[in-house]
């Protein structure tokens, strides 16, 4: 490979690596994706691991996306399409279930069910959340500005963020505030009275953390989940269709049409530093590649404690990446089915099963599976959330049978006996899943034709996850904005030249987002500014 | 009768803001609704011959600035150094002291960031709505005096704050057992364990403001307090419950007392808690929907009870007369255990204590040979799983005698007496809404510009010339007096 070929090579297919390629190649660079499994995507993928079921092995559902990503690469004319998930169902030991839908005459009366007073204030809250969703909008389509920054356009940055909230009043700055620091139980609390409502709403607060559903801070991720939008739609949450991959396919094909070159089963095992500089990478055969930048799309762990190697870099710098936090907390069970499971509180088949499904009985039920993972053991009856992409997508599953994707919190990846005591604990952590779930489910066991059971362990060894946090990095208050993943750092450049990242690990986090993907770009592009 | 200010409640908080007032020339009757002043910081016998040093014991946080404002050493305040710390875990095994380079290291960094959090902690938090450019100005200083740590130190603060204490000490520390013990003052009085985030900025707080002890305690503190305001000719009355406020047109007129007596005044400082104060003494219908629903949203779930033992001689741990002592379960997953609890509403089964013998210093307290013991028990949860029955006062009562006893074997037969006062008893022996010891849970949400209340963060209320003067209010509870001289500032600052 002639010296200096590459403008920019980007470590990682997944789904942030190719929107940064892809931005990158639509600006003229010469940009090179490696990839290290045979297939494209990381966390965002499709496999095909049984004949004829696809499944979403890890990302389930994709509302994060930013519309304006999705615009911008017409991710559509690259085969990209979003089906609406229609309701959130939740089913309860003693036989009643909370079914919210589409319909809000419909969920107001299934919220009745169990406070009158909930379902009059239940699309209020909705309101207020998505209106604070709006008001940080701009946080998240816009590199984070540094408070301890002394360059005056990070303070003008600052100033116009202060504004935004001056001009919307008081009140909101305050509820935002609330929003960062308060836990999502005390939050709901505030509006609502009936557990049954409480406990499946606060879920979304903890979804991917190690924290409860009561600790302080969880509020914040149940609004960036309230921030979910396809197409504009605020708070709507779908499914890719043909599996998640088809999101990495479709920005890999945009990518592609740009220019970018895309390899796959090409593993990075190191990159070149040489005085202080990035030069390239050296690959697992021992190619070298030269780069006049290399981009990073895995965690930051990886990428400066594995990739670049400590020695590297200044010692400070090294203890802030170690003291980035990421202790992976779920796991994911998908199971290939013969037929279609019936809940015994609502039997048959129906809306329920085609939106989201969520195994959240009671706010102390998700406290006891929280301090089951504190103390290093996997929650013995788990928080689910579960989703039947095969009852909307046909595609993904042969006639009549069908696959059911279990996301499962809690999985600590630090158990007590140590991560690596996980293989060993993998099938009794799947029978965990599945003897909770046929509670619900009568007769589910006989349904399953194969099994496949994810733990934080497999999250690392097969998708390169440190930790397996789906994150790449806790979404606690310190560790978000500014400080993503270390303070004066957070602007997808590093200390070493050449060297920047791109994933969910800097700002604005996690999910299938593309905004780190698509703002490193435009950092790298030297385009300031909102990118919406 | 009529005066230009009544503060409601003889606590600390509220002797402070008399005082206050008093020194700028107002005539100033302080109103208790029991029999003697001081309120958590009040001693009290519990047992013929034998004294409590109050329900919070702990005098560190006491303001030395607000001891020279108040010229105190005229009324006899001294203050010394804090008692060695004696630190205890279930096994059995005993320390003392904070000591090594890790604490050293960590001390450090207090001591560089302290000067800053003092300054957010000692005046009226950041005005945010309607900042007039003075308020802008001492808004960009508080800014300046953060920038002016270097950039690594502010952005260290801004990465501890939201942290939890856990996490944030185990940074620096290994040994479990200290950690344990460091952390207990940002965790008692709250609603957060040690995984729960936020809670290293209570612990920060704490570390940036503790310093020396008064001598005698909160007792003599009290003492003291009464004698300033009574040099400067506050009116103070104990057994006088106010009832309700007296609202004309939407500002104060006055209070009325039980048995209908009328106090006409323009201003009145209330210590009660947010609760109390807000939904309790002013009248209904006058607050403002919104402002209503806050304070009914505040969150003040009480997880402390207070147990006093009367010992026959002095208690020794690890061979020395025990004046302070940290007794846990060894362990940060022990502390995390035992806030567990908390979350079912279940008591601790290994509570954590916060030990004091105050008749070491002030043999006072008891009878010749004999010593008090003032225990904060945490975590007790206020709304106990099948209520506070007394199978479940005698239940905790064994719990804090069993865990003392584990560290100090022996002991058991020493004990001559005991008060168990559980959260529901402080609620109803001090009137404080949830029975919560600090008035209010403090917590990220509820600290600061939002404590207790964004809209109520400047002790001024929607009622004019109504103050909220107690630990509900910024900088919050323990024995600061912060509060109370700040809102009484309000106050001057608003009929001046």
């Amino acid at each position: 490979m002639a010296e200096g070929k590459w403008d920019a090579i980007v470590i990682g297919g997944g789904h942030n690596g190719l929107t940064c390629a892809s931005y990158l190649a639509r600006a003229g660079q010469r940009v090179l994706v490696l990839e290290r499994r045979p297939l494209l995507g990381g966390a965002t993928v499709s496999e095909e691991i049984y004949p004829g079921f696809t499944f979403s092995s890890c990302s389930y559902v994709v509302s994060l996306l930013r519309p304006w990503i999705m615009r911008e690469l017409d991710l559509p004319a690259h085969g990209l399409e979003i089906l609406p998930l229609e309701a959130t169902f939740t089913p309860f030991p003693d036989g009643g279930y909370l079914l919210r839908d589409g319909d809000a005459e419909r969920t107001r009366r299934a919220i009745a069910r169990f406070s009158p007073r909930d379902a009059e204030v239940y699309s209020e809250f909705g309101r207020v959340m998505g209106e604070l969703g709006r008001l940080i909008k701009p946080v998240i389509d816009r590199p984070a500005p540094d408070p301890a920054s002394l360059d005056p356009r990070e303070l003008l940055d600052m100033a116009r963020l202060g504004r935004t909230f001056l001009d919307r009043g008081f009140d909101w700055l305050a509820a935002e505030y609330k929003m960062l620091t308060m836990s999502a139980v005390d939050l709901l609390s505030e509006w609502f009275e009936s557990e049954a409502l409480i406990a499946p709403m606060s879920v979304s607060g903890i979804i991917g953390t190690f924290l409860g559903v009561r600790s302080p801070g969880t509020a914040y991720v149940l609004l960036h989940h309230y921030m979910g939008e396809i197409d504009g739609a605020f708070r709507a949450w779908g499914l890719a269709k043909g599996g998640t991959g088809m999101v990495a396919e479709a920005l890999a094909s945009a990518a592609r049409g740009l220019g970018a070159e895309i390899r796959t089963e090409a593993s990075v095992e190191r990159i070149l530093v040489s005085g202080g500089r990035v030069t390239g990478i050296v690959l697992e055969n021992g190619d070298e590649l030269r780069a006049r930048r290399v981009i990073s799309a895995v965690d930051p762990h990886r990428t400066f404690l594995g990739l670049v190697g400590e020695g590297h870099l200044d010692p400070e710098f090294a203890g802030q990446v170690k003291r980035f936090k990421l202790r992976g907390s779920s796991g994911k069970v998908n199971l290939a089915l013969d037929g279609l499971p019936e809940f015994s509180c609502l039997p048959g088949e129906g809306i329920h099963l085609r939106g989201d499904i969520t195994i959240a009985p009671s706010v102390d039920y998700l406290e006891q599976a929280y301090d089951d993972a504190k103390y290093g053991r996997f929650s013995r009856r788990p928080f689910m959330d579960i989703v039947i992409p095969s009852l909307t997508d046909p595609s993904v599953a042969p006639p009549g049978k069908h696959v059911m994707s279990i996301f499962v919190q809690y999985a600590p990846y630090h158990l007590a006996e140590g991560p690596e005591a996980w293989p060993s604990q993998r099938e009794a952590f799947g029978d965990a899943v599945i003897d909770t779930l046929a509670e619900y489910m009568p007769g589910l066991e006989d349904r399953i034709l194969h099994r496949h059971v994810l733990t934080p362990w497999d999250l690392e060894k097969t998708y390169g996850l440190t930790e397996g946090n789906i994150f790449h990095g806790e979404l606690s208050l310190e560790q978000l904005a500014f400080q993503r993943p270390v303070a004066g750092w957070a602007h997808y450049k590093t200390p070493l030249r050449n060297l920047w990242l791109c994933a969910s690990g800097t700002h604005p986090g996690g999910g299938i987002m593309g905004a780190p993907g698509a703002l490193c770009a435009r950092a790298v592009l030297g385009q300031r500014g909102s990118a919406a | 009768m009529s005066c230009d200010a009544v503060v409601v409640g003889g606590g600390h908080n509220g002797l402070v803001a008399a005082w206050r007032l008093a020194a700028s020339g107002r005539s100033v009757v302080v109103l208790e609704s029991r029999d003697r002043l001081g309120g958590l910081a009040a001693p009290e016998e519990f047992h013929p011959g034998y004294r409590s040093p109050g329900i919070l014991h702990d005098t560190a946080t006491w303001r030395g600035w607000l001891a020279r404002e108040m010229k105190l050493e005229e009324h006899g305040w001294r203050s010394r150094p804090a008692p060695q710390m004696t630190i205890a875990p279930d096994s059995g095994s005993v320390s003392f002291g904070f000591d090594g380079a890790a604490f050293e290291s960590r001390r450090a960094f207090v001591a560089v960031v302290a000067p800053v959090l003092r300054r957010l902690l000692d005046r009226e938090p950041p005005r945010l709505a309607g900042a007039s450019l003075g308020d802008l100005l001492a808004l960009a200083r508080d800014g300046w005096a953060l920038r002016r740590l270097g950039r690594s130190t502010m952005t260290e603060l801004l990465r501890v704050g939201p942290m939890s204490a856990a996490d944030w000490l185990r940074e620096s520390l290994d040994d479990e057992v200290s950690i344990e013990a460091l952390m207990a003052p940002a965790l008692i009085g709250t609603w957060l364990g040690p995984h729960s985030a936020g809670s290293a900025a209570n612990l920060l707080a704490y570390e940036a403001t503790a310093g020396e002890e008064t001598v005698g305690g909160p007792g003599a503190l009290v003492a003291v307090l009464v004698a300033a305001c009574r040099s400067r000719g506050v009116d103070l009355e104990t057994d006088n419950r106010v009832e309700a406020l007296i609202v004309e047109k939407g500002a104060v007129r006055g209070v009325r007392c039980a048995g209908g007596r009328e106090i006409a005044c323009r201003q009145v400082l209330t210590t009660c808690d947010p609760k109390s104060a807000l939904l309790g003494l002013v009248p209904p219908a006058i607050l403002p929907l919104k402002i209503r629903r806050q304070i009914v949203n505040w969150r003040c779930r009480g997880s402390v009870a207070k147990v006093h033992l009367a010992l026959d001689g002095p208690l020794s741990l690890g061979g020395r007369a025990c004046e302070a002592a940290r007794l846990g379960g060894g362990s940060i997953d022990a502390m995390e255990r035992a806030f567990d609890a908390l979350k079912y509403r279940r008591t601790s089964p290994v509570p954590f204590l916060d030990l004091r013998q105050p008749s070491l210093s002030e043999p006072a307290l008891a009878p010749a040979g004999g010593h008090v013991l003032s225990v904060l028990a945490a975590y007790v949860p206020h709304d106990l799983e099948g209520g506070w029955t007394e199978a479940a006062r005698a239940a905790l009562e064994e719990a804090v005698i069993a865990r003392i006893e584990r560290s100090a074997p022996g002991v058991r037969r020493q004990i001559v007496a005991t008060e168990v006062l559980t959260p529901v008893d402080l609620e109803q022996r001090f009137g404080l809404s949830g029975g919560h010891v600090h008035h209010g849970e403090h917590a990220l949400d509820q600290l600061l510009f939002m404590r207790p209340s964004h809209r109520l963060a400047h002790y001024a209320t929607p009622v004019l010339g109504l103050f909220l003067a107690g630990s509900g209010s910024h900088p919050g509870g323990g024995i600061t007096g912060v509060p109370g001289w700040l809102a009484a500032g309000a106050a001057l600052a608003q009929a001046g």
